[in-house]
């Protein structure tokens, strides 16, 4: 367990960091991510190019700083909207029950029947490349999941005792929401946010790859991987240094969501003892 | 036949500190005679009695030994204890409904042992529903069918019974089998081992807070508290001329006695007192109980912890 | 046995409205679509300008001055007689020609599911066989760390790896079987972690169940037990997940696809993206869609077939 906790602490270190990176970009990054040298094209590290450059001899350690603050920012700003939009419908489901949690949870279940990848470039084909679009088709291919998860927690939570204690008491819905429902749906949720902007990250890095999502000369990491790609060849470090980012990223992210998980049902793997 | 448990120890080591579930347990039953092990929730009497497989969570650990026909059961290797559970030694785990597999039907879940000591799929399947029939189920065909959930908690635990005897074992354990079980369900359980007893002769221990169905079905009982032996009788002794002040407590609690309550309550397993376990409990508690843990004494068939009998 | 058909049955009638929802947002897909169809499909020669009278020709053609509700029922009708309609760019019916290309895309994601499902099961019985040892504390390690990397960088790497450096397998391309080796282990390594993972934990949670005592107590081994009486019922959790990730595959090909330059399903829904033919977005929308329901509706019965109080309702 310690060595969780330690592993936590230091994945919890490592998103915090991709986080102030992307905040003090214009501060950090040695270069701007947009200078072009083709004289120095694909150059190895150098005192001045720390990973060296890409094709266009752009820094290669300045466009990854720029790629955290588009990568990061879009998928914190995603998760926080889909938060909002899942959680209000998955609360109001659930706390209301009968034919408006039916008639809502069809909707859920329509949405959820499209696969997210095919939903969310759908949208964008439909409403054009960008971050607005790309935005709009993250939250509205993953509404549906999270609010089905928050609604099956209130419904969980609904039927404790302590719940009915509080209504006997003459507490009114919008009080027992706020003072019992949502702290003790805190922790799920929690796990929920986590592993949610985990692939919200995966999905702009991969519509930025896709061509669909940022455009170039936006530096994205997954821009970067398309530039890449024809380049790696003679330098490798154009490619792996945006894939590791994103795994990175993606590795605290799971940790993250794991020791969460582990806090939340403290029995795992635990079992009979007495 | 002798199962001899000598100064058994078990330590459950937790994150909380190392719990003495079994403290000192000696102890020879017989199969000639049933031996009921009685005592409150937490006593320690499941864990001897799962000690006695090896099926205790890897963080016990166990010291002592227990010797089955003379033969050393705790040094045996897993693969050797597998060849004992069963075979030799049965269990009738508690809780009925959770002790069997939610997802396999209740005669592929009898079968398995038949096939188990080697017999074709065919005769396992005839000697299930006969074992079935012989344990008054009615419609031995629909209940192999049926899973678990589909039964009734004394229905299961008839066809727990059924796993346990039907490789013919040499002893039974017997693990709370009548815990939740309404007075009249009490009753089948009561005549299902009798009937097994009379038929099968095998040895019974019966592990239980159940003092009605240990007075009714045991010839001998062991009154265990706070992972302790605290007296050994013959059933009859025992609830006629209760020696323990415990014992003595837990036959007043009994509803046509009076059921009168024990004072107190039975201390946590990582807080035990000093002295004799029960002195904080105990009416007649002295000095000396306070200091000095008692050494058994025996006398007659019986045999009693307590400094009132030194 | 009548019980199970009923639970069939109630699955199958569920789907369908299901089917008809999406079938409905698929369509509000195209209206909201920005631009007009009919100029889209008039400007598709770029070196012709249409005339204003060939537009409006083309809309009473394809019917968009009638009410939304109307288009949607001849479209709704059109589907249901199996005519996605046709594509706005080059006239072809956007059915046949996913038809045509889903031999691929879903060759590719049966054979990852494939991989998939046996890993997991794999994995998932070693390392909760072997619980707490060096194996299962260095596997869930590597797991973590495996399960972390994106699917297309993990397709880099191999086409680094094993095309350019140790020049075994060949790059892009669907003639062969070797063209399906990389693409198929780049996008199931991840959810075979993730399914290892899961199933470890079932497994492990599930041995400490009650009738794990009684298995015990018959004399069964560790493995015995394991693998008659609690995969069953740890099952569950890896079916969804494995589901759900089959239909990710199928509805997320374009990646893959494009990494390795094979023709699918999703790299039709990529050319139709870049060239806004709309009918076919919709067209594949509405087939993912419809394949997704399926694939969770047969997990579901997978699911009811492992556990008997789902189907039998108790």
């Amino acid at each position: 367990m310690k060595k969780k906790r330690v592993m936590f602490i230091l994945a919890l270190a490592v998103l915090l960091a991709f986080l102030f990176v992307g905040v003090a970009a214009d501060l950090i990054a040695p270069w701007d991510p947009n200078a072009v040298d083709m004289a120095n094209s694909l150059a190895g590290p150098s005192r001045a190019h720390w990973l060296g450059t890409d094709h266009l001899g752009r820094d290669l350690l300045s466009r990854l700083i720029y790629g955290s603050r588009s990568s990061v920012f879009i998928a914190f700003f995603a998760t926080g909207c889909t938060l909002l939009v899942g959680m209000t419908i998955g609360l109001v489901s659930g706390w209301l029950g009968g034919w408006p949690d039916q008639l809502i949870q069809s909707v859920v279940n329509i949405f959820q029947g499209i696969p997210s990848t095919a939903f969310v470039v759908a949208v964008l084909g439909l409403l054009g490349p960008g971050m607005r679009s790309l935005l709009i088709a993250i939250v509205v291919s993953s509404w549906a999941g999270f609010s089905r998860i928050v609604r099956n927690q209130v419904l969980e939570v609904r039927e404790q005792h302590y719940i009915e204690g509080a209504r006997a008491m003459g507490a009114g819905g919008l009080y027992i929401v706020r003072r019992h429902i949502l702290p003790n749906i805190l922790l799920p949720l929690l796990v929920l946010i986590a592993t949610r902007i985990g692939s919200t990250v995966l999905t702009v890095a991969a519509m930025s790859y896709l061509g669909l999502g940022l455009r170039a000369p936006a530096s994205d990491w997954g821009i970067m991987i398309n530039d890449a790609k024809l380049y790696y060849i003679r330098y490798f470090p154009v490619l792996l240094a945006p894939a590791a980012c994103l795994t990175l990223f993606c590795l605290s992210i799971n940790l993250i969501a794991d020791y969460l998980r582990d806090r939340l049902d403290h029995d795992d793997g635990a079992a009979r003892m007495l | 036949m002798e199962l001899c448990i000598q100064d058994l120890c078990v330590n459950f080591s937790t994150p909380s500190g190392t719990i003495p579930a079994v403290n000192h347990v000696s102890l020879t039953v017989s199969s000639q005679q049933v031996t009921g092990i009685i005592g409150e929730t937490g006593s320690g009497k499941s864990v001897l009695g799962l000690s006695i497989l090896g099926l205790l969570q890897s963080n016990a650990a166990v010291s002592g030994r227990i010797l089955l026909d003379g033969r050393e059961l705790t040094g045996l290797s897993q693969r050797e204890l597998c060849a004992v559970r069963g075979r030799e030694i049965a269990l009738v785990a508690q809780n009925p409904a959770t002790s069997l597999n939610p997802g396999v039907r209740v005669g592929r879940q009898i079968e398995e042992v038949f096939r188990l000591a080697g017999e074709s799929r065919a005769e396992s399947r005839k000697h299930t529903l006969e074992l079935l029939e012989q344990l008054a189920f009615s419609q031995p065909e629909r209940v192999a069918r049926a899973y678990p959930f589909e039964l009734s908690g004394g229905m299961c635990q008839r066809a727990l019974t059924a796993i346990a005897v039907a490789a013919r074992p040499r002893w039974i354990i017997a693990d709370e089998p009548t815990k939740g079980l309404d007075a009249v369900v009490r009753n089948q359980v009561y005549d299902t081992f009798r009937m097994v007893r009379e038929h099968y002769h095998v040895g019974f221990l019966v592990i239980t807070h159940d003092l009605l169905l240990a007075r009714k079905f045991c010839d001998r009982i062991v009154v265990m508290y706070c992972g302790r032996v605290l007296e050994t009788n013959t059933a009859r002794e025992l609830f006629e001329h209760p020696r323990h002040p415990y014992t003595r407590g837990l036959i007043a609690s009994l509803p046509h006695l009076g059921m009168k309550p024990m004072a107190g309550f039975a201390p946590a397993f990582t807080d035990q007192p000093a002295g004799c376990v029960f002195h904080p409990r105990c009416p007649h508690a002295r000095e000396i109980c306070r200091r000095e843990a008692p050494g058994t004494v025996y006398c007659g068939e019986g045999s009693v912890c307590c400094h009132g009998f030194d | 046995m009548n019980q199970t058909l009923r639970y069939i049955g109630k699955k199958l009638l569920w789907t369908i409205p299901i089917l008809l929802g999406i079938t409905l947002l698929a369509f509000a897909l195209g209206l909201i679509a920005r631009g007009d169809p009919a100029v889209n499909r008039a400007s598709a020669d770029p070196d012709y300008i249409p005339t204003e009278e060939e537009i409006q020709a083309l809309r009473e053609e394809l019917g968009l001055d009638d009410p939304v509700l109307i288009q949607y029922g001849r479209w709704l009708g059109g589907v249901l007689r199996g005519d996605l309609g046709r594509s706005l760019i080059d006239d072809k019916p956007v059915l046949d020609e996913l038809l045509r290309l889903l031999p691929n895309t879903l060759l590719l994601s049966v054979l990852a599911l494939a991989v998939i499902a046996a890993a997991g099961l794999l994995g998932g019985i070693c390392l909760s066989l072997f619980r707490d040892s060096f194996l299962d504390v260095a596997g869930r390690v590597v797991l973590v760390f495996l399960m972390s990397v994106p699917g297309f960088c993990m397709a880099y790497f191999m086409i680094w790896l094993f095309a350019q450096k140790l020049r075994v397998l060949p790059t892009s391309g669907a003639d062969g079987p070797e063209n399906f080796i990389m693409p198929c282990l780049a996008v199931a390594i991840g959810s075979a972690c993730v399914v290892i993972r899961l199933l470890r934990s079932s497994i492990l949670g599930e041995m400490g169940k009650n009738y794990v005592l009684t298995a015990q107590a018959k004399g069964l081994r560790r493995g015995q037990i394991i693998l008659r009486h609690v995969l069953r019922n740890a099952l569950t959790p890896s079916v969804t997940y494995a589901a759900n990730a089959f239909g990710g595959l199928l509805g997320g090909s374009m990646i893959t696809e494009s990494v390795f330059s094979i023709p699918g399903i999703g790299s039709y829904a990529l050319t139709a993206i870049s060239k806004r033919d709309y009918t076919a977005i919709q067209g594949y929308v509405l087939f993912t869609g419809f394949a997704f329901v399926l694939v969770c509706l047969l997990a579901d019965l997978i699911c009811a077939w492992l556990n008997p109080k789902i189907r039998l309702g108790g």
